[in-house]
């Protein structure tokens, strides 16, 4: 499969690798979560590795990503967003900067 | 064993992809405002929140998992290997559902 490098492709393409990123990240989450229930010591290691700030920065872009890009998704396909979906890329990403200086300044 | 493609089943799978992401979207700025940048700490062993995870959980899963097989049915042509990655999917949704359930429903106990 060819990709173009224009903005809808990569927003699609990206949309793939950040939704294939964060589910990894929430699948541990689970795991991790159980591991501290049950005093699983093996799964610690986990834990500090999904709270390491670097990887929650990593997941705090992705997740934004995916969440806006997946509005503008919705708008596209159940609105009239196919006329002006560039823009509201462009739109969505100033929404996400935003948010993400936001969370940079909670973490 | 018929090969669920999006032939036959993609249009379903496609709207339920957007509606567990819509309802996920909300789910999760109240999961993460209320549970990992809260102000106070909220008591998660309480009904309301063992339900909202309860929730939050299935609907995750299918949203990964559903996601996961779109991208299959897009890169993986071979049928035997898809197959197989249909099988995982499975085992990896019904095992992550178990311990989400063993993790939540006790919580607090």
């Amino acid at each position: 499969m060819r990709y173009k490098w224009q903005t809808g492709a990569m927003a699609w393409l990206f949309h793939r690798i950040t939704g294939a990123a964060v589910g990894v990240y929430l699948l541990l989450h689970i795991l991790a979560q159980f591991g501290m229930k049950y005093d699983q010591k093996g799964l610690a290691a986990i834990s500090n590795f999904l709270t390491h700030k670097a990887v929650v920065v990593v997941l705090l872009a992705f997740l934004i990503y995916h969440t806006l890009n997946g509005i503008r998704e919705l708008i596209v396909d159940f609105g009239s967003g196919a006329l002006y979906h560039k823009k509201l890329f462009w739109v969505m990403m100033v929404i996400g900067v935003v948010l993400f200086g936001a969370a940079l300044l909670a973490v | 064993m018929a090969l669920p493609t999006s032939h036959h089943s993609g249009a379903f799978h496609w709207l339920f992809q957007r509606i567990t992401g819509i309802l996920i979207a909300v789910v999760l700025v109240i999961h993460m405002g209320a549970v990992h940048f809260g102000a106070s700490p909220v008591d998660l062993g309480s009904p309301f929140w063992k339900f909202f995870h309860v929730g939050f959980l299935i609907m995750l899963l299918y949203h990964i998992l559903n996601g996961f097989w779109l991208m299959v049915e897009d890169y993986v042509h071979c049928n035997g290997l898809r197959v197989t990655l249909f099988g995982v999917a499975w085992i990896v949704g019904v095992s992550f559902l178990i311990l989400g359930f063993v993790t939540l429903v006790p919580f607090g106990t």
